[in-house]
């Protein structure tokens, strides 16, 4: 009976021991997320773990999943985009077909909307309503619309019909412009219209032709739109050693659409196979990112590609610039994502943090 | 701390009775007597060869009778398994010792019948109430089961016997949320001929509401598991013909269908619209020969299992993936002496695999196995197993096992088991379009456990220290300039801990005590970061208690798991709060002479109305009622 109860004490040792070496520390919560940086970060793909990080203006402090720690629950899906209009956040959650309203500084909840989405991916703010664009049924390319919000109930109050893969949206007086990126679901077909929505017309849209896949869209200094076409790259088949190819390749470009009159009024074209995938302005200068070399800048009346990198970067999955800094995530989904900030100027680093998993828009909250 | 707390309770509340046991001896053994008899047979099938050196725990029909709803409930109160569902009902997922759920083989009459797909088998797709024996055995098995067997084993089994016999059971159930489950079994023998049949009906509309009120609709309103609704059928016949006893003939063919709504859970239910259909067919045909100091016995099985899944119930469109396994099991035993035996396997399957996307894909496995079996006396026993696997895809390394059980005391044995072990690449990993990986190799595992195992007096003990180091681990991962993940051979993780079983029934006149329970801590940890595993808590407790009175019993049922990771991350963040649910319900035995017994029972579940979780966002139900009644004639 000896060694029976010896062994039992080595149980009992050994559990006690593992159970008990962990211990957590309480971290300091901040309150307000004023005067800095707001990152939203997607989270894994139906994991329902999108998340939002703030950094301050002076880097000085910084906090990770901040709508959970506020709220006390989390946001519950992926979060593709946050729209702000005056104090309020709309922080659209795509798998989940919801929007959660947020104060934009204390991002305490506010509203949510649960009912008229249907794959939600951007929203902007016109004529005192908000104005989403949905993709629908991933897999039907008939069925994609802008659901338009009442900011006062925040409901959705009304739908109407729009040309395949509406993707972002924004805002210029009293019209909206949507890049219809098309490419939805799994083998439908990519889109190249810009959709102009006038919205005191009745919602009446005229389409303005681009290139493949557009996305990115940011007025100039000037108040056109610098769209971001990004080409196609679909279509894959396996050669003869097994290799997986696109077959369909079709060239990316940024364009310039002059908005008294609604057409192309510039176009930059990029090489065969290369797909910029991010594009934003700072002051006169269009700044664009290809995965695996880095972001590039030109002023916004070139006519022609920069030769040179302005930064070398991994590979990013969401960009901003703001007064000559480029911020930047690096895609991550399996490890979170870290935040470069970087002087466009000196390539200098000035900063980096680890933000949210799946971390992919940066936005500034002043 | 908490944790600390139960641990200590825990080890107390376990070792206890193992320290006292004397006493139970001199105060126990004369009221035990019937219960001694039984126990001594139990005593002896635990030592059987093929669960040699390893821990197994059985389930029995009167629990299958007490969680009916589905197998993973079934398993979440009466074995050492983690599961992972997506919301009541939905696909469910099962792990040993913080594995993955591709290191748990589930058998079917001794047949592998994890999807030839993904590698897993979903419990929550599967009927198991109609089984005979079910049991589960935790640690490696890949010289006996072939790939996959890392985590543990779950074995269903259906009973042929030839004993002259009619045994009938029926079994209905209905609940809350308009949740009805029911079964018959018919077991018959002749001395000839044996024959089972049995079928399984089960539904429910599963639209309990969410108690997490924290999520809300736009108008305030609580929500519910919308698009959770369920339906599944199935039948099994099992037919025998003894020419001789040396010379038995098996059939056993079973199918079920079972159409199935995902729900999509908070903070949005509405966006829920999800439906998956299963089609799972199987045959198998044994032949049994006796000649001499041979057995021979020959398994001939067909299996297909197809998934059918919409991503818009409304709609017509759906993507499928299905299998056709066809496989030859050859086993031969040659007892050469009294005290040795040699088993001698040949395994050969042909497998098909197709998906909506994929061009149909073909795999041969072709393994070699040979078994050595040593016992020269009733208190020792020793086995010393190999495999060589080949694969028309790729190498696999030679699985081995040495197991060992030695009778150390009086109703005391101790069991030690080490093995290589391994799991073959899955067709999604290897051919998924675009995202597959042919360079994938085998996951290979060495693994050991010791355990201590005391039975008798009505008490059952177990307990079980095992160590897996797992290397060339497949994970998902990003690729390169794209979204796409792609599985690659990258992980090692090295899972240790002790598993413990405690079981103790007594019976004083009209008083009937019954314990049992499973206990399990685990550090699964990440080689390369020392990181805890996902979906692997450190802590499962569940456990049953049962006290019956002339023809009333009562029940209590308690499953505790400690808090899981949701990815390799392990931050707070990305986890599910510690699970505590129990149980209580009532039997009472309306008729009972002979062979015949009715039973009336009812059950509350979840009667502290807790708030759990199995995965992100997907609440379980909160506290809810069935009532069934159980005939056996």
């Amino acid at each position: 009976m000896k060694t029976t109860k010896l062994i039992f004490k080595l149980f009992l040792l050994s559990l006690v021991f593992v159970a008990c070496d962990e211990d957590t520390t309480p971290s300091e919560i901040l309150d307000t997320f004023e005067n800095g940086i707001i990152i939203s970060a997607e989270g894994a793909w139906k994991a329902k773990d999108g998340s939002i990080s703030f950094v301050s203006e002076d880097y000085s402090m910084s906090t990770n999943f901040l709508y959970k720690g506020v709220n006390g629950s989390k946001l519950g899906g992926l979060i593709q985009s946050i729209g702000f209009n005056g104090d309020d956040a709309y922080i659209v959650l795509n798998d989940v077909n919801t929007i959660v309203v947020a104060d934009r500084y204390t991002f305490l909840k506010k509203a949510v909307i649960t009912t008229g989405l249907t794959n939600p991916r951007y929203i902007a703010f016109a004529n005192g309503k908000g104005y989403v664009t949905n993709w629908g049924d991933a897999d039907n390319i008939n069925d994609e619309f802008i659901a338009v919000v009442d900011l006062e109930s925040n409901k959705v109050e009304s739908t109407f019909s729009i040309s395949n893969g509406p993707e972002q949206i924004v805002s210029q007086g009293s019209k909206l412009y949507v890049s219809n990126r098309g490419g939805t679901g799994s083998g439908t077909a990519y889109n190249n219209v810009v959709s102009v929505i006038e919205t005191d017309a009745a919602n009446a849209i005229s389409t303005i032709e681009v290139n493949d896949a557009p996305d990115d869209m940011v007025f100039n200094a000037a108040g056109n739109l610098v769209v971001l076409s990004q080409g196609e790259q679909s279509s894959w088949a396996q050669d003869e050693n097994g290799i997986w190819y696109a077959q369909i390749e079709t060239t990316a470009a940024i364009q310039t659409i002059d908005v008294s009159s609604n057409t192309v009024s510039s176009t930059i074209e990029f090489g065969v196979g290369v797909h910029p995938n991010l594009l934003d302005i700072d002051g006169s200068n269009i700044y664009y990112h290809i995965g695996y070399i880095g972001v590039f800048s030109i002023a916004d009346d070139a006519t022609e590609l920069s030769e040179e990198a302005a930064i070398l970067t991994d590979n990013l999955y969401g960009m901003s610039v703001k007064d000559g800094k480029v911020y930047g995530v690096l895609k991550t989904f399996e490890e979170l994502s870290e935040l470069i900030i970087t002087d466009a100027t000196s390539k200098s680093k000035l900063y980096s943090t680890a933000v949210g998993l799946g971390a992919s828009k940066i936005y500034f909250n002043e | 701390m908490d944790v600390c707390k139960v641990v200590c309770f825990l080890v107390v509340l376990i070792v206890f009775p193992v320290f006292s046991q004397e006493k139970i001896k001199d105060n126990g053994s004369l009221d035990s007597i019937q219960n001694l008899n039984t126990v001594d047979i139990k005593a002896s099938k635990f030592h059987k060869t093929e669960r040699l050196g390893q821990k197994t725990v059985e389930v029995s029909a009167k629990e299958m009778a007490r969680n009916p709803t589905n197998f993973t409930e079934l398993l979440r109160y009466n074995s050492p398994i983690v599961f992972k569902d997506y919301g009541n009902g939905g696909t469910s997922s099962a792990r040993f010792r913080g594995t993955s759920a591709s290191n748990t083989v589930v058998l079917w009459n001794g047949i592998n019948i994890n999807s030839v797909g993904s590698g897993q088998t979903d419990f929550n797709s599967l009927s198991a109430n109609t089984a005979d024996e079910i049991i589960i055995k935790s640690g490696g098995g890949s010289v006996e089961y072939g790939s996959g067997a890392i985590g543990g084993t779950v074995h269903l089994k259906d009973h042929l016997s030839f004993d002259i016999h009619q045994n009938y059971q029926l079994f209905t159930s209905y609940g809350s949320f308009n949740t009805s489950s029911n079964f018959f079994k018919a077991n018959l023998g002749t001395g000839k001929w044996a024959i089972k049949l049995s079928g399984v009906f089960n539904s429910s509309d599963n639209d309990y509401p969410f108690i997490d009120d924290r999520y809300q609709d736009e108008d305030g309103n609580s929500l519910k598991n919308d698009n959770g609704n369920y339906i599944n059928y199935g039948v099994d016949l099992g037919i025998a013909y003894k020419i001789s006893n040396k010379n038995k003939l098996y059939f056993y063919t079973t199918g079920y269908y079972g159409d199935r709504l995902f729900s999509d859970g908070l903070p949005n239910p509405s966006a829920g619209s999800e439906r998956n259909e299963d089609f799972n067919q199987r045959n198998l045909l044994k032949w049994f020969y006796r000649f001499g100091d041979f057995t021979q016995i020959i398994n001939t099985s067909f299996i297909s299992q197809e998934y059918r899944y919409y991503d818009n119930k409304d709609s017509k469109d759906y993507s499928f993936g299905k299998s056709q396994t066809a496989s030859i099991n050859y086993s031969l035993n040659y007892r050469f002496s009294n005290a040795w035996s040699l088993k001698y396997l040949m395994v050969a399957d042909h497998i098909n695999g197709q998906t909506t996307d994929l061009v149909s894909e073909d795999r041969d496995v072709f393994s070699l196995g040979g078994i050595l079996n040593y016992k020269p006396n009733s208190d020792f026993i020793f086995s010393l197993g190999a495999r060589k696997e080949y694969n028309s895809d790729f190498k696999v390394p030679i699985s081995a096992s040495l197991s060992a059980e030695q009778k150390v005391a009086k109703f005391i044995w101790l069991k030690a088991n080490v093995s290589a072990n391994y799991r073959v690449p899955t067709f999604n990993e290897m051919y998924w379009p675009v995202v597959g990986n042919r360079d994938l190799i085998p996951e290979n595992s060495r693994q050991g456990e010791f355990g201590l195992e005391f039975e008798n007096f009505g008490l059952k003990f177990n307990s079980t220290l095992f160590y897996i180091d797992l290397k060339d681990k497949i994970i998902w991962k990003p690729a390169g300039n794209s979204n796409l993940w792609t599985p690659v051979n990258l992980d090692a993780a090295v899972n240790k801990g002790v598993e413990l079983f405690l079981g103790y029934t007594k019976k004083i006149r009209s008083h009937f005590f019954h314990f049992s329970g499973n206990y399990t801590f685990t550090e699964a940890s990440d080689s390369e970061n020392g990181r805890q595993l996902p979906y692997a808590p450190k802590h499962l407790l569940n456990y049953n208690l049962e006290y019956g009175y002339g023809i009333a019993k009562i029940y209590f049922q308690d499953l505790y798991q400690s808090k899981v990771f949701t990815n390799r991350l392990a931050l707070d963040f990305y986890s599910l709060d510690l699970v505590h649910v129990m149980n209580l319900g009532l039997d009472i035995s309306l008729f009972e002479k002979d062979n015949t017994n009715l039973v009336l029972g009812g059950k509350i579940n979840n009667i502290g109305n807790s708030l759990y979780y199995f995965t992100n966002l997907r609440p379980m139900p909160g506290r809810n009622y069935t009532i069934n009644i159980n005939y056996k004639f």
